[in-house]
């Protein structure tokens, strides 16, 4: 199956990923090559897309990029990926709104549909098709992937949650869904919401029967049909431009539009109403020029139409952009049970280690990954952990729910527990860490 | 009858004895709505006891809760309650094998909340209990609402009360428009974390904080308010522990709601299939007839007759006849029509979407449309009805017209060939000094003289047999049938075209509407017979209070507001200056000023009763429209305004309000804006004056609480 009418776009720019809380471990590495068991980020990003099905040869992926970290990720596309996706870079000199990001690749962008994506998503195909095939049958013009609470990360985060309620709120949203025909009514973050939320009850007559969540998160993949670029177009021109952010401000100017009459600031373009619409009407046998609903209809089209896709529990879909995210995505993918495997081949104990590296099976637990030529001392033990390539790991240390990036050195007998070692640290014989993320 | 209670509640003690306490199932109905929307009927009769579809209300009620399996019912009565009471004892309710029905009296109750503290005092209720309002219609499943009623309180004690909804869209029609009802649950549980009933407001708003508790929380605007609760004997107690609630829905769940100290919980139960809604007002009883019309009560439907007292039967085209029903000659009953034993309808009548009680004689051609003829009335020959009702034993001589949305009081007598403009309500209820109800004011009582003109017989009624128009004035949408206003209210709310549009929608929409007179809609027809009260009170010097009653009388024939009553006096006031010094054009703009200034201030007491806080502003441009037309007033806009001011039709904040809106406006270079600057700041620092005033006198306060 593959999927020719979209286009897809992933804004891997500092600023996309800004709303991200992963200091200090991307201090050093562009946010798209953390690696995720020893997989940068991005790779993850094109084998879902090719699995997906996306035809890129014409119309390849396009990834925007800062120019501090494009040389970084366009090496790593360019030299090490492998996979049939094609790819497209869109530079950027200069911190860009997400908006007018999307009004500068404007020309690019030519398909019917297009997605956009943040760098820091990682989630199963499937949900991509199921997602694009609500797009086209309910002719959406909007339409968004949202996760509901795991059940898991609640309970742990129940003694969590008092404290780090402010972290939150960063990433919590009020999404107001119609659940029975999962049309999304509202999103606003709430950081834009201070003590209420407030309805319209003219909202609240097209959609009496809503449901407010904040415990969806969403995922930060929006598919757009093409006319919303039109609007962004539009709204470039004018002298103050009303849309700078996709998520503040694109999203809830284009959900309010779902209510028909309401006063717009910014006209829809005409491309907005369903072209689908006249040719079915054409086609169809039963329209005639006399029909008494035809001008009806065409009120009633005066509207758009915007769907969430919520995710099933079991499918597996993660935003990296919280550290506790980042340990966990390490931990589900060393797992082996998900799609994901890591590079470094399985083993019937279920660990990866990559055949280069030296080390003695008997040092590592399950669900560990140990990449290209890292060596492992004597009495060494390794649970549940992830060690990149090039690392020299010393005599009798114990390594536990940890992540190590590449070319660490640590010494004998240091104990390293719950924490994330990044690339290039150097620890003297000893230490211990416990829970700390230490950079060079 | 007290005497008979205490049997009744001796006997009920004994059956109690038989039966586990807590397997007898309580309930409560409230007899009394403790509110006026069916007045002028509820003078003489409760809302409980008004017939619908024939039967009395309080039959529904009861009904429901017995075939619920309900075994005790109390009913409590307020007003009339002797009534009710008499009512109970010669029904079927009295000895009904299985249940209960006993009468409780509050004569002193004023509010729902007087009643449930009645209902404590008794001790009678023993554990969770329905709370049910004596005018519901409803087929539902309550043991299933029940079932999950207890469940919820077994897995938390503090769900005291789990309250019915019915689903439905907004627009529906058994939804009281005077509801504007926004639930907010938490999706999971259904606990109700936030109850809003604001129609006047067009936002609902909820506090973010809620959601740090109920991480999805539903909105529903698709519900209407069954007016059945169930409830923990908690509710009771609390109601008790706080004289001061008087509504359930106002104070009770607003205050559980929203209290820091409670941590008692709400819970709601949404029906989907079942039937369940409240005759609230005359609307809803118009739209609740026709659904039991149409049966979507069903078992509660006329041929079921399940009062055992009535023989009706279905025929096509939903009409239900009792037995001995005399259609004479060649009149024509069409579809959604019921009619009670006795009735005779006389040939070449039409009766169409009407009800018809028992022993009314309707005569030759008469025609009655969309209305609700209760018991034992007369319609003689080619009298038309429309949309109305018309309450027991009334008379209607022939040729007389009953305007749409008019409700006929009991044993009224309407002469021959009289015409009762739309939504007159006549009754012949009397004003009784005595009564210590402070809310029913005389004025709301205008004699009138329906009797024949040529039939001087009649003038031996005396005193106390009066007919009387009532005169208070409904809420907005609280009539049997739409006023024409309400519709275009309802148009201009699903546009959002805004106030503006509101005025000029309306005289259109009038246009329309009366197509049998076009040349004059009735906007107009009420500017002109204003303007002609006025100057003839004007020459013929007659006392304000006679011409303010007779522009009372017309705002309500019309159904204009105050404003469209200032706004037609104005002119008039300040246009037979015009007249009366015509002869010499060119009058000094001081004499026009002294002569405004005396006109106003001698009619101020008349305007002052017509304007209100909220239509200042609007007057303020309507005077400004009027100048703008008439050019010799235009200089005596800033004088007029102040005239107004002075004599306390028009408050400083209105002035500024308007100076405020005008600002902006460039059409006219601000020109009455610039006339007004002196005057708006002569107010402003006198405001400021005042204001030091009251600051002083702050300060003393708050010394005072430092003592």
């Amino acid at each position: 199956m593959t999927q020719t009418q979209f286009q897809v776009v992933i804004l891997a720019t500092d600023k996309a990923s800004g709303n991200s809380k992963l200091e200090p471990i991307d201090a050093t590495i562009p946010h798209s090559l953390l690696p995720i068991a020893n997989r940068p980020l991005i790779s993850y990003q094109l084998e879902f897309l090719e699995k997906a099905g996306f035809e890129t040869k014409s119309e390849p992926v396009i990834i925007v990029v800062n120019e501090t970290s494009q040389e970084k990720i366009k090496q790593y596309v360019s030299e090490i990926y492998k996979g049939k996706i094609e790819v497209e870079f869109f530079v950027l000199k200069d911190q860009l709104a997400t908006c007018e990001i999307l009004y500068r690749i404007r020309d690019k962008i030519r398909l019917e549909y297009f997605m956009v994506l943040n760098a820091n998503l990682v989630l199963e195909d499937t949900f991509i098709r199921q997602m694009a095939d609500l797009h086209r049958k309910e002719e959406s013009s909007l339409t968004v992937l949202l996760k509901p609470p795991t059940p898991k990360v609640e309970q742990k985060g129940k003694g969590a949650t008092e404290t780090s309620t402010k972290q939150d709120k960063l990433f919590t949203d009020y999404i107001a869904l119609e659940e029975k025909s999962q049309k999304i009514v509202m999103m606003e973050p709430a950081t834009e919401v201070e003590e209420d939320l407030n309805f319209n009850k003219s909202l609240l007559k097209y959609f009496p029967n809503v449901t407010i969540y904040t415990n969806l998160q969403d995922t930060q993949l929006y598919i757009f049909s093409r006319w919303v670029l039109d609007l962004i177009i539009e709204d470039q021109k004018e002298k103050y431009p009303l849309f700078f952010d996709i998520k503040k401000h694109l999203i809830p100017y284009l959900l309010s539009c779902q209510i028909p009459n309401i006063k717009r600031k910014r006209a829809l373009p005409a491309s907005a109403f369903n072209q689908n619409q006249t040719l079915s009407q054409t086609m169809s046998s039963t329209t005639s020029p006399f029909d008494q609903f035809s001008e009806l209809n065409a009120q009633k089209n005066k509207t758009i139409k915007c769907f969430a896709h919520l995710l099933k529990k079991e499918g597996y879909c993660m935003n990296v952009n919280t550290i506790k995210n980042y340990q966990q995505i390490n931990r589900d993918i060393a797992k082996g049970d998900l799609q994901y495997l890591p590079n470094e081949p399985k083993s019937e104990k279920n660990f990866f280690i990559d055949p280069t590296a030296n080390v003695t099976i008997t040092q590592v637990g399950p669900q560990c990954v140990i990449g290209t030529s890292t060596t492992l001392g004597a009495k060494c033990s390794v649970k549940f952990s992830i060690i990149g390539k090039h690392c020299k790991i010393g005599d009798g240390v114990r390594i536990e729910n940890s992540i190590i990036m590449d070319h660490v050195i640590i010494e004998d007998r240091c104990v390293i527990n719950s924490s994330i070692i990044c690339n290039d640290v150097y620890i003297k014989s000893g230490s211990s860490t416990v829970g700390q993320y230490l950079t060079k | 009858m007290s005497k008979n209670d205490k049997k009744n509640k001796q006997s009920g003690s004994s059956n109690m004895d038989q039966l586990k306490s807590e397997d007898i199932l309580q309930a409560v109905v409230l007899g009394d709505s403790f509110d006026r929307k069916f007045a002028p009927i509820t003078l003489e009769k409760p809302r409980t006891l008004l017939p619908l579809v024939n039967i009395p209300l309080l039959d529904y009620t009861l009904e429901f809760l017995a075939a619920s399996g309900v075994q005790q019912i109390f009913v409590f009565c307020c007003a009339h309650a002797s009534q009710i009471k008499e009512y109970i004892q010669s029904s079927r309710w009295h000895d009904l094998p299985g249940v209960q029905v006993i009468c409780m009296t509050g004569s002193n109750c004023r509010t729902t909340g007087d009643a449930l503290r009645g209902v404590y005092d008794a001790q009678v209720i023993q554990s969770d209990f329905i709370l049910i309002s004596g005018d519901v219609v409803s087929n539902m499943n309550l043991q299933k609402a029940l079932q999950i009623h207890k469940d919820r309180r077994e897995l938390d004690k503090n769900n005291i009360m789990t309250m019915v909804y019915k689903q439905a869209s907004s627009t529906h029609r058994t939804r009281s428009k005077q509801d504007d009802t926004v639930i907010w649950c938490n999706r999971d549980t259904m606990q109700v974390v936030c109850y809003d009933n604001s129609p006047s407001k067009k936002k609902s708003s909820i506090s973010v904080e809620l959601f740090q508790k109920h991480p999805s929380i539903q909105m529903r605007y698709d519900l209407i308010d069954c007016h059945i609760d169930i409830c923990s004997p908690e509710v009771l107690a609390l109601f008790n522990d706080n004289f001061d609630f008087a509504d359930i829905r106002k104070d009770f769940i607003h205050d559980i709601l929203t209290s820091d100290l409670l941590d008692y919980k709400l819970s709601a139960y949404v029906l989907q299939g079942e039937y369940a809604a409240r005759v609230k007002d005359l609307r809803t009883y118009h739209s609740v007839s026709k659904d039991i019309i149409h049966r979507w009560t069903f078992p509660m439907v006329p041929d079921n007759n399940f009062m055992c007292n009535s023989s009706y039967s279905l025929s096509r085209q939903m009409i239900y006849k009792e037995k001995n029903v005399k259609l004479l000659g060649d009149c024509l009953i069409s579809d959604e029509t019921v009619i009670g034993t006795q009735t005779e309808i006389g040939a070449g009548s039409i009766v169409s979407h009407s009800t018809i009680g028992r022993n009314c004689i309707i005569g030759k051609n008469v025609k009655i449309n969309g209305s609700y003829i209760w018991d034992d009335v007369t319609i003689q020959d080619n009298a038309i009805i429309d949309h109305s009702i018309i309450c027991n034993g009334s008379i209607i001589k022939s040729s007389s017209i009953i305007g749409r949305g008019s409700i006929i009081g009991f044993n009224v007598y309407i002469g021959q060939s009289k015409t009762l403009e739309p939504f007159s309500k006549i009754t012949m209820a009397q004003y009784n000094e005595d009564e210590d109800d402070e809310e029913l004011l005389e004025e709301y009582f205008k004699e009138i003289n329906l009797n024949d003109d040529n039939n001087n017989n009649n003038n031996n009624n005396n005193e106390n047999n009066k007919t009387n128009r009532w005169l208070m004035e409904n809420e907005l949408y609280n009539e049997l049938v739409p006023r024409i206003n309400d519709s275009i209210h309802d148009d201009i709310e699903s546009d959002e075209s805004g106030d503006e549009g509101d005025k000029s929608g309306g005289k259109i929409k009038n246009n329309k509407n009366n197509d049998d007179n076009p040349i004059e809609p009735d906007s107009v027809k009420f500017h002109r017979e204003v303007g002609d009260t006025i100057r003839r009170g004007i020459i013929e010097k007659l006392p304000l209070e006679n011409i303010q009653l007779e522009i009372n009388g017309l705002k309500f024939a019309y159904d204009r507001d105050g404003l469209d009553c200032l706004t037609s006096i104005l002119p008039v006031l300040l246009e037979s200056s015009s007249s009366s010094s015509s002869t010499t054009d060119s009058v000094t703009p001081k004499e026009l000023q002294q002569f405004i200034a005396g006109r106003i201030s001698a009619f101020s007491p008349l305007l002052v009763k017509f304007s209100s806080e909220d239509s200042m502003v609007d007057l303020i441009f309507k005077i400004q429209d009027f100048c703008d037309e008439n050019e010799k007033f235009k200089v005596v806009f800033q004088p007029i305004l102040h005239q107004l001011y002075e004599n306390d039709v028009i408050s400083e904040e209105a002035i500024f309000e308007w100076a405020e809106e005008i600002e902006g406006d460039e059409e006219d270079d601000g020109f009455y804006l610039k006339k007004c600057k002196g005057f708006i700041d002569w107010l402003k620092s006198a405001e400021e004056e005042s204001d030091d005033s009251d600051d002083s006198d702050d300060d003393d306060d708050d010394s005072d609480e430092s003592d």
